[in-house]
């Protein structure tokens, strides 16, 4: 699709539905804290303030400062870029992965499907997060480990989506005058099939962001994975939460609301993706 | 005595790219015991003629004028709860697709008794025979057994006739069959065609047969009517359609049309397209596609011509 | 002359499961074929009688359980369905696939559609040459040139067959499968096809085989007609043999269906019920008997064969000599 008609394609879209075009700009905002985030913060979100424990927001702190003084809506900003890159980076393996697997299983059947649904199946055994928390102990604390943890556990998901997908596919007409056309079953599958599924399963993907933001937080909130002081959502609605008693809500409700509005963009996203996506669409 | 009736009816529909004038001034009228073929390619709004008699039309679809009565009863001013009523007992209507049309998880038989539950007012202890005896009539063998099977385990042909089945248990007055046979084969299409013939004349219903297949109401219609782009061109008697058509597109069509006598060098085809039934039309919405053409067409209100008694045309230059 | 397509013995089998160990449904059986070099020949029959079975076979998309297909003498049984897929003989035979059935890639623009084959089957290169190809298979079919960019959900059901057309003969095949291209057309832009696909054999010197349950269309197109019943053929004629004076119950059964204004009046023979089981069925019983308005003993005894009843004019059929409507 030329870059003309995704414009005008995406004005389309976003014309039709006020609310994704909401999401949509809420997740630019994000985005933009996630990319720039360490240069647009009024404080250095790790800086700490033996004075400035858990005031109250204000004009000078605009979401308050934590147990340490450190200001709360600088670390807001600045974990964008670590939750959604998290985020980002274990959809979009589980998204390759998944649809190599579930394609090849779809298209092939046979062993190549009994072996791949074998696999998924041991997956899904386990309730996910707490798999989940097994990989992150198992492999070692760290970022790149609640990635391929997170990755893990949305793999079936992908996979049983793409292979569904492909295997309603199979037997159109157009996949049989491709195969009439020299075309041998890897080509087939990648350029004649895959293309079609795309939109779909982008939408699946979208979707996923959301469960996949809360699974990174999730791990984190537990203590697994990011380590303090590093500024995260996760770890920032945990350090807070001791204080709902005590009436300091800022502390937990701020990163919490960051959470919410993160899943919220992607979920109404979701739709919006596949308008966009669909070539039944097109102009 | 016509028993049902419909008069000067058009149907628009709202949509997102604008108001499609569906219909404009369909007048029918089918007699007791009379089977009119009603013909027309796809767009024609032979479907949605249909749909309007039955009341199931989509919510975007918007009456704009008519009437259509059923053994005296205006159907487009009923209630919907009356009209609920209706459906099933006087009118009823058999759908293309049997298998699909069905309910995919419930035995054949139960569907034939919830029809009579809910029309026919049977105590719930003949309901099952009552529907054992709905398939004979439709001459399924072994109707015991197949009353117990889901629509999945029986052929094409077998569904429709479960359809049929479902549709004439409360002996409707009126029956609708929006392209019964389609999708069926050949030898099953002719044996369901007799069937609702034979059903049709021994029940004296009025049926409505709506089909593209001009061959095929030729051959189990008394009367036919042609429609095109949302009106009806040609009513006439079969053979008088068939020989003589009066409507430049009905001859078209006949032409387009493959019988065992056609020969590929003499096959037509029909210069041309749809209007668009969006945007301005004119009177005769034929006329952009018509050889025989005059300034005149596209003017004023394009009038009935009647031929005789049995032969209405809407056309200013009739063949 | 040789023939352009020979086809021996072929029959395809399915493992069937769930049923008793071993049992196997017949989707052909034992079908013998001919197509000459510029020939059209039908092939008709009922839902379950393996004409979808025989295109794929004889397209050399599904290998034969057994059986030989000859093209211009060459065997191309003798190598997988996949062999053949890279071989040169892949662009000798094409289909025209059915537009009910999604036959064109919803993200894939016309261009694309017809270009794709041209590149994997004649190893074009060159995006001029390409470009050029295209465009003049387009026009070849009657393809106007802007409707090029668009997607399959954009045109018309007739533009949608000329695509299907054009992707077909891009390649130049020698024979040509048509299967029921014209199903889901209105019946007057059938017609604009219909000629279109007359005019194109005799350009690029195809034979068709031309496979359809519209029995009055295939009369139009086919200078001969096979007609099968539950994977085996019952009867080959030439075309006009076949509906004035078939010989098989079954094939009359299938010429009194079809529908006809003209004998309105008649009350016709019909015929009921439905096909035997294509599972392991009897070898020694004619596939017809049960259904069949003749039936006797020897019919539920042995198989018949493929009988000469005329000239060109066979029938599988143990009374097919006997005068049309004749009884023992």
């Amino acid at each position: 699709m030329s870059l003309v008609t995704l414009a005008r394609n995406t004005g389309y879209a976003f014309g039709e539905n006020r609310l994704t075009l909401v999401a949509a700009i809420i997740l630019a905002l994000l985005t933009l804290c996630a990319l720039f985030g360490p240069s647009i913060t009024p404080f250095d979100p790790l800086t700490t303030s033996a004075t400035a424990k858990l005031v109250p927001p204000s004009g000078h702190h605009l979401f308050g400062t934590d147990s340490l003084g450190r200001d709360i809506f600088s670390r807001v900003i600045v974990a964008a870029r670590l939750d959604l890159g998290m985020a980002i980076s274990a959809v979009a393996l589980s998204f390759v992965v998944g649809l190599a697997l579930g394609s090849l299983a779809g298209y092939f059947g046979g062993w190549t499907d009994r072996i791949v649904g074998r696999a998924m199946d041991t997956i899904m055994a386990f309730p996910l997060f707490v798999l989940a928390m097994g990989i992150v102990v198992a492999l070692g604390n760290s970022v790149a480990n609640i990635i391929i943890a997170t990755m893990i556990i949305n793999l079936p998901f992908y996979c049983r989506f793409a292979r569904a997908e492909v295997n309603v596919r199979r037997d159109l007409g157009y996949v049989e005058a491709a195969r009439m056309g020299g075309n041998g079953s890897l080509r087939v599958l990648v350029s004649h099939i895959i293309p079609n599924i795309l939109p779909p399963m982008m939408v699946q993907a979208s979707l996923n962001m959301g469960w996949a933001i809360l699974n990174a937080a999730g791990l984190s909130f537990i203590g697994l994975g990011v380590r303090p002081p590093t500024p995260e959502w996760g770890i920032m609605v945990s350090e807070g939460a001791s204080f709902i008693i005590s009436g300091e809500w800022w502390a937990f409700m701020f990163p919490g609301a960051a959470l919410v509005l993160a899943v919220f963009c992607f979920n109404m996203l979701g739709d919006g993706l596949r308008d966009l996506l669909d070539p039944r669409k097109r102009v | 005595m016509a028993q049902l009736e419909i008069d000067n009816l058009s149907v628009e529909f709202r949509t997102r790219h604008g108001v499609v004038r569906a219909l404009e001034g369909v007048t029918l009228s089918v007699a007791r015991g009379e089977i009119l073929g009603v013909v027309g390619e796809s767009g024609s709004g032979k479907s949605v003629t249909a749909y309007t008699v039955m009341a199931l039309n989509d919510e975007a679809a918007e009456i704009k004028s008519g009437r259509i009565t059923m053994g005296g009863i205006d159907i487009l001013s009923a209630q919907p709860d009356a009209m609920r009523q209706l459906r099933g007992r006087e009118m009823a209507m058999i759908f293309q697709s049997p298998r699909t049309a069905l309910h995919p998880i419930r035995k054949v038989g139960k569907q034939i008794e919830d029809v009579l539950r809910e029309h026919a007012g049977l105590p719930s202890r003949d309901l099952k025979q009552a529907a054992i005896a709905a398939l004979e009539r439709v001459r399924i063998p072994d109707p015991e057994r197949r009353a117990e099977a889901y629509p999945f385990e029986l052929s094409g042909g077998m569904c429709q006739r479960v359809m049929i089945a479902m549709a004439l248990a409360c002996s409707p007055s009126v029956l609708i069959a929006d392209e019964p046979t389609t999708g069926l084969d050949v030898t099953t299409q002719a044996v369901i065609m007799d069937l609702i013939r034979d059903m049709s004349r021994s029940a004296r219903m009025s049926t409505l047969l709506i089909t593209h297949d001009l061959g095929l109401a030729g051959e189990y219609c008394d009367r036919i009517a042609v429609m095109h782009a949302g009106h009806v061109v040609e009513i006439a008697e079969t053979e008088t359609l068939l020989d003589h058509p009066a409507h430049p597109y009905t001859r078209q069509l006949l032409a387009a049309t493959p019988v065992p006598e056609s020969r590929i060098e003499t096959l037509n085809s029909i210069p041309g397209q749809l209007p668009d039934l969006r945007g301005a039309l004119p009177p005769c919405r034929f006329s952009g596609r018509c050889e025989r053409r005059q300034p005149i067409c596209d003017e004023g209100e394009l009038p009935w011509t009647e031929l005789s008694p049995t032969h209405v045309v809407r056309c200013r230059f009739p063949l | 002359m040789a023939p352009l397509l020979e086809a021996s013995s072929l029959s395809k089998f399915y493992p069937v499961k769930g049923a008793a160990r071993g049992a196997k449904l017949h989707a052909v059986d034992d079908v013998c074929l001919t197509i000459a070099a510029g020939e059209s020949v039908g092939l008709v029959g009922e839902s379950g009688c393996g004409k979808s079975t025989m295109v794929r076979l004889l397209g050399r998309l599904i290998d034969p359980s057994t059986g030989q297909i000859l093209l211009g003498g060459d065997d191309i049984t003798a190598m997988s369905q996949a062999r053949f897929a890279s071989s040169s003989g892949r662009r000798q035979i094409q289909i025209v696939f059915q537009d009910a059935t999604e036959s064109l890639n919803p993200s894939f623009r016309v261009f694309q559609s017809i270009a794709d084959p041209l590149k994997r089957l004649l190893d074009m290169r060159n995006g001029a040459e390409i470009d050029n190809r295209v465009r003049a298979t387009a026009a070849l079919v009657g393809l106007p040139e802007e409707l090029l960019q668009r997607y399959p959900h954009q045109l018309s059901g007739g533009q949608r067959a000329r695509v299907g057309i054009a992707r077909a003969v891009a390649v130049e095949p020698s024979l040509l499968i048509l299967d029921e291209p014209t199903s889901a057309l209105d019946v007057s832009v059938q017609a604009v096809i219909l000629r279109l696909l007359v005019d194109l054999r005799e350009r690029l010197k195809m034979s068709y085989l031309f496979v359809s349950h519209d029995l009055n269309v295939v009369r139009l197109l086919c200078s001969r007609v096979v007609v099968m019943y539950l994977g085996k053929v019952v009867e080959s004629a030439p075309a006009e043999a076949l509906f004035t004076k078939p010989h098989h119950p079954y094939t009359r059964a299938l010429v009194a269906a079809i529908p006809d204004p003209a004998r309105r009046r008649e009350a016709r023979p019909r015929l009921d019920g439905n096909p035997t089981s294509p599972i392991d069925p009897d070898p020694n019983a004619c596939r017809f008997y049960g259904r069949c308005p003749v039936g006797t003993d020897l019919c539920a005894s042995a198989m018949p064969p493929l009988r000469t009843v005329g000239p060109d004019h066979a029938a599988a059929c143990h009374f097919a000599l006997s005068p049309a409507g004749g009884h023992p």
